[in-house]
């Protein structure tokens, strides 16, 4: 089992007049360097925002990778329940990160919070948080817009 | 899509209380307004997403428990109780705010130098005799 490289995946995001929101899909080689692909998917933005009524808002670009062979999921699994990250001191400045089917021997067992807070002080937990906040493979993470996370401010388990 | 309110003029909050039971359920409610596809442009995208993210944030507060110990530090448990755990206390262990205001009498009596200046702060303290320009707290500490 491991990672392996599927091609490039180009995604055009349109809009129409009722706000009904559809995409455009396009793949590159999997050898494509990322300053070429991005210089095509401008290019081919500007040439299909000629054939569309509809207005073209953003576009996406991936570079993909898989497990080469299908992992299963454990019987408990169920990404329904999440685990929420929330960082940032300033109350203004809040991230969220979040992990599916967060493993429920990761829930504190007491205290008013039981079975709902995140122990952080598990070591898989503050390992991630860690490499997150701090950097691991030499970046560390940062929120939508570019700022740093910052400290871990809480977490626990939200359903949806 | 949405459209990011403007704050009223006057800026206020509404005290929601959630069931602890529900804090997961309720904090889930909220995880589609961190999408960008929800709002209108990316101003309103990251004042949304923001605030969303607070909210969420203030689910794991403990709010009420968190402003009720607040109150009991102001108001300093009595010597009796001092060694009852914190949980395990009632709220007569703790001191009357009467009992702070004799403190803050005193207090301001040896910094002001007069019984006059410990009554007038008071005054302005309960809003009977509103502070002024030219009559505040900070002056009459000199």
């Amino acid at each position: 089992m491991g990672m392996v490289a599927r091609t490039h995946l180009l995604r055009l995001h349109w809009r129409d007049n009722d706000g009904a929101e559809s995409w455009s899909q396009i793949y590159l080689s999997a050898a494509t360097d990322y300053t070429t692909a991005i210089a095509h998917m401008l290019a081919m933005r500007d040439l299909a925002v000629a054939l569309s009524s509809a207005a073209c808002f953003g576009a996406d670009f991936s570079i993909r990778y898989a497990e080469n062979t299908a992992p299963a999921p454990a019987p408990e699994s169920d990404n329904d329940r999440h685990g929420v990250l929330i960082f940032g001191a300033d109350p203004d400045l809040l991230a969220i990160v979040r992990v599916p089917s967060i493993q429920s021997s990761l829930l504190l067992a007491s205290g008013p919070y039981a079975g709902i807070a995140l122990d952080q002080d598990a070591p898989a937990l503050a390992a991630f948080v860690e490499a997150l906040a701090s950097g691991i493979a030499g970046i560390a993470a940062c929120d939508p817009f570019g700022d740093d996370l910052g400290a871990l401010a809480t977490a626990y388990m939200q359903q949806t | 899509m949405l459209v990011y309110p403007d704050a009223p003029a006057e800026p206020g909050c509404v005290l929601l209380f959630v069931p602890i039971e529900l804090v997961p359920l309720v904090g889930g409610a909220f995880k589609r307004m961190e999408q960008r596809r929800r709002w209108s442009t990316e101003l309103d995208y990251e004042q949304g997403y923001r605030a969303f993210v607070e909210l969420e944030a203030q689910l794991m507060n403990n709010c009420l428990d968190t402003l009720i110990q607040e109150i009991r530090a102001i108001r300093g448990v009595k010597p009796d109780y001092e060694e009852t755990p914190i949980e395990s206390r009632t709220t007569e262990m703790y001191r009357d705010f009467n009992d702070i205001i004799g403190h803050l009498n005193t207090l301001i009596f040896y910094l002001g130098g007069g019984e006059e200046h410990a009554d007038n702060i008071i005054k302005i303290l309960r809003g009977i005799d509103p502070a002024t320009e030219e009559r505040n707290l900070l002056d009459m500490l000199e």
